[in-house]
């Protein structure tokens, strides 16, 4: 079938009824639900740093899954929660143990952890599929775990789902202050008499309810990626944290119900689908976020040198006029030798004054209006004004103002400007003699 | 035949509870070798404050695997038999390392150029890369090519010819060459690598080739042990040498023989096993006697285990409560009289109920240190002398607080306290040389004298 006909049906499948249709759904449900919650309560942990932690918890959950099955003797879900909930804790006690007793270090001791508490769990699973034929004619699925496979979530995983969100949710939403502070200033939520351990254990409860929840769906290894991944997008794309939470919930759940539907399609893996797919927004994010992408940042750099030259355009032409020189038409050839530069360099920078609103290039003259005049004017007054703090201030020799105030100058605003001439006591000339252009009051010219 | 008495196993032949050799040789070797090179690599990693890498370089490489045999199924469809198995392998290996390089890019670019904190880059791109991996095993498996369950559980059991253990035994010779020719420049770059580089070494070369050592070890354990109990056999072993030992050369050696000792001893539990109806696989086996050892030596280890420093800890326990019993009855004699006290009186200033110091009075009457008159208790001689070492500190210490640090006289008693029990011999002759022998300590008191009882 065609791509365009697996599409068509898997659209229709949702509207359909039978028990394949109820299938598509739960795991869409399923789906959606665990890439939300996961999402949610993720925001916090990339925040409080425990994502190698929620991942080891991921790993670490296999054999309460599998001493959950031995013991109940069947699949049943409330019993392979309650195994997974019981070895996630346990790990989380190891791993503490392990570092606070012994010389090995938290990274070493995680790693520990995750993968004796893997080899023990597939140590028990391998056990269960060659075990007599009362355990693995019941076994046959217990392998879902490994991958996650949302088309065994039935109703009653998608109970346990629902109200474990809603757990979550709650929580997070009760706690909301006092977990932000615990993590941005921990020294803070002391003083308040809090402690940041007592939100540290109620983020490794969730953790561990909401990896065990999500098992059937992602399976043991990738279950942290859902953690982790929708997360560090939106921590790409927002700086507000209620924000960053809610698309972080969103993209989780858009992963989920993307990677249901990639399955269907391509038959790929649920698990892996929704993984690939939250990374593929990762990526989108930390190459196109506005504030925070590679591509945002690299378009704000290029912004900021083009003013940066079209500044020190201004400046020149403000020295030129400094000397007699007129202000509003400067010959390209004047500027190259004020610059010290070739008239041809000279003549490529002036083009790129075009659309400033501060003036153009003009038949080999570079023309500034009013506004290009003033914001020469407010540059120069910045620099020489600089130049006499870091003098005065600062104690630096009078040689050694100018490349400090080169660079602050095109970063000084009004406000700083009238402190320093508060602080300067409106000083006349600068370290070299030079006069300092008046500020908005007085006249512009030089 | 059957040298194990019947009234236990009945019906059990000791041949069943050894190895079969003509079945296990080859998955025996195979889990050697590999738990051998994991273990000479971890503990390098482990050293290096990188144990994670192994984590990494698992869980990255799997797309790199999966994409090189299926790549090697369409290269090589038609010439299969001419190339055979090894350029299979040569795909693999090329596709397992281009992935591990890759990840480690990716996630070096995903916290150098964004606000992504590298932990999160960490766990982002580990799963993600798994993720892919697992899909192209999918596509591996769909053409039945390929086992999927040998990802998690291994395939030691399938090993059955020296052919297939050829890679790994390659893989480990070089290893072994590895460390032996570079055991110089491993050693210093693990440490201080600024240091190597002012010495000339190569550690970029050194680095380099660890890591794709690591890459090449991770490849060939993948058979034996899977993708993710590679990293048991990475960590584990490493991890407890390094809690026995922390000299680099022996921590080495121990984690190679932790490795090796896992997969033996963790392959006959396989056996054994067997005989009373648990059967296992056999690598999750090996990785579980891994823990089971480091789980050991985090107990029992001489140097660092919780038994050592729970002794360790009593052992202090003990001679501070000595110490304070008989520098209660120094200073209650004033340092001179040899008068006696009762236990009540003794304990009284220092706060204990009576019953506390019961132990420590055991411990000092067997050492004649007290001397024993009805109810009441003295110094001996030996006694005095050793409380004398320690009320001279604690004085000392006082004076020196006073003096030196700018303490006022009432608030240095209390710390005295404490650093008295911890005093070495060395430290309290600069603190004599410091303040020129003082007779008196700041409350008045007489300091005793070095050579033991004073006056």
């Amino acid at each position: 079938m065609s791509f365009a006909e697996l599409t068509g049906e898997f659209f229709l499948s949702l509207l359909g009824q039978g028990d394949a249709a109820q299938a598509t759904i739960n795991a869409i449900l399923g789906a959606c639900l665990a890439g939300l919650t996961c999402g949610a309560l993720g925001s916090f942990i990339i925040l409080r740093r425990m994502s190698l932690f929620a991942d080891m918890l991921g790993h670490a959950v296999l054999p309460g899954v599998a001493v959950g099955f031995i013991l109940a003797g069947s699949k049943s879900t409330p019993a392979l929660l309650l195994g997974s909930l019981a070895a996630g804790l346990l790990a989380a006690a190891l791993t503490r143990a392990i570092t606070s007793y012994s010389p090995i270090k938290d990274d070493a001791s995680l790693g520990i952890t995750l993968s004796l508490f893997y080899a023990i769990g597939i140590w028990l699973l391998s056990w269960i599929t060659r075990a007599g034929p009362e355990l693995s004619s019941q076994s046959s699925g217990l392998n879902h775990y490994l991958f996650g496979n949302p088309a065994i979530i039935q109703t009653v995983d998608l109970v346990f789902l629902v109200s474990a969100a809603v757990v979550v949710l709650a929580l997070l939403r009760l706690f909301f202050k006092e977990l932000t502070a615990s993590i941005f200033d921990p020294a803070f939520t002391v003083s308040i008499g809090l402690s940041p351990r007592i939100f540290d254990g109620l983020l490794l409860v969730l953790l561990t309810l909401v990896i065990v929840v999500s098992l059937k769906i992602l399976g043991v290894i990738l279950v942290a990626a859902l953690l982790v991944i929708p997360p560090a997008t939106a921590y790409l794309l927002t700086d507000r944290l209620g924000r960053m939470i809610a698309l972080s919930a969103f993209l989780g759940a858009l992963s989920g119900f993307g990677g249901v539907y990639l399955d269907f399609v391509f038959g790929i893996g649920v698990g892996p689908a929704i993984v690939c797919l939250a990374f593929l927004w990762l990526m989108t994010a930390f190459l196109a976020s506005p504030h925070h992408g590679v591509l945002g940042r690299y378009l704000l750099q290029k912004k900021l040198e083009l003013k940066t030259l079209r500044e020190n355009l201004l400046t020149s032409a403000w020295r030129i006029g400094e000397r007699g020189g007129e202000l509003t038409a400067i010959p390209i050839g004047e500027l190259a030798s004020e610059r010290g530069e070739e008239p041809s360099a000279t003549r490529v920078l002036a083009r790129r004054m075009n659309g400033s609103g501060w003036g153009r290039f003009e038949k080999d003259l570079l023309v500034l209006n009013s506004a290009g005049q003033e914001r020469a004017c407010a540059l120069m007054r910045g620099h020489r004004l600089w130049e006499i703090f870091l003098q005065r201030e600062a104690s630096l020799a009078p040689d050694h103002v100018h490349a400090g105030a080169e660079e602050i100058e095109h970063f000084l605003d009004s406000e700083t400007l009238l402190e320093l001439e508060a602080l300067l006591d409106n000083p006349e000339t600068d370290p070299h003699g030079k006069t300092i252009p008046p500020g908005h009051s007085k006249g512009r010219t030089p | 035949m059957s040298c194990l008495p019947p009234r236990f196993w009945p019906g059990l032949a000791a041949t069943e509870l050894w190895f079969d050799w003509e079945i296990d040789t080859w998955p025996l070797l195979m889990a050697l070798l590999v738990a051998m090179s994991c273990g000479l690599l971890g503990a390098v990693f482990l050293v290096r404050r990188t144990a994670l890498l192994g984590d990494a370089v698992s869980h990255s490489v799997l797309p790199g695997i999966a994409g090189g045999l299926l790549l090697a199924g369409i290269v090589l469809e038609n010439n299969d038999h001419v190339f055979g198995a090894s350029a299979t392998m040569l795909f693999v290996l090329g596709g397992a390392l281009a992935a591990g390089l890759a990840s480690t890019m990716l996630i070096e670019a995903l916290h150098k150029y964004s606000r992504i904190k590298p932990d999160t880059a960490l766990g982002a791109v580990f799963p993600a890369f798994f993720a892919v991996g697992v899909i192209l095993i999918r596509l591996a498996a769909r053409d039945a090519h390929f086992d999927q369950d040998c990802v998690f559980y291994g395939s030691l059991e399938v090993i059955g010819e020296l052919n297939q253990v050829i890679p790994t035994l390659a893989c480990s010779i070089l290893v072994v060459i590895f460390f032996l020719c570079f055991y110089k420049e491993i050693l210093i770059s693990s440490f201080d690598s600024q240091f190597a580089g002012t010495l000339g070494l190569p550690v970029g070369l050194v680095n380099l080739l660890l890591t794709s050592l690591l890459a090449l070890a991770v490849v060939v354990a993948f058979e034996a042990v899977g993708a993710i109990l590679v990293i048991a056999l990475l960590i584990i072993p490493a991890a407890t040498a390094q809690l026995i030992s922390s000299r680099f050369d022996r921590v080495l050696l121990l984690s190679a023989l932790f490795g090796l000792s896992a997969a033996f001893f963790g392959s006959w539990m396989t056996v054994l096993l067997e005989v009373v109806g648990f059967e296992t696989a056999r690598a999750p086996t090996v990785a579980v006697f891994a823990g089971l050892q480091f789980l050991l030596a985090l107990v029992f280890s001489p140097a660092q285990g919780l038994l050592a420093q729970a002794w360790r800890k009593r052992a202090l326990e003990s001679r501070i409560l000595e110490e304070n019993l008989l520098g209660s009855i120094y200073r209650l004699s004033g340092g001179v009289s040899s008068q006696g006290f009762r236990l009540k009186e003794i304990a009284a200033p220092l706060g204990y109920p009576p019953g506390k110091l019961g132990g420590a009075l055991r411990r000092c009457r067997a050492r004649g240190e007290l001397d024993v008159d009805r109810e009441t208790f003295s110094l001996s001689a030996r006694g005095r002398e050793r409380i004398a070492g320690i009320i001279r500190g604690h004085r000392l210490w006082e004076s020196y607080m006073i003096h030196e640090m700018g303490a006022a006289s009432d608030h240095v008693h209390d710390a005295a306290d404490y650093i008295e029990h911890h005093l070495q011999p060395g430290l309290v002759k600069e603190l004599e040389e410091l303040l020129g022998n003082p007779d008196l300590d700041p409350h008045g008191s007489e300091i005793p004298g070095a050579e033991g009882a004073g006056a």
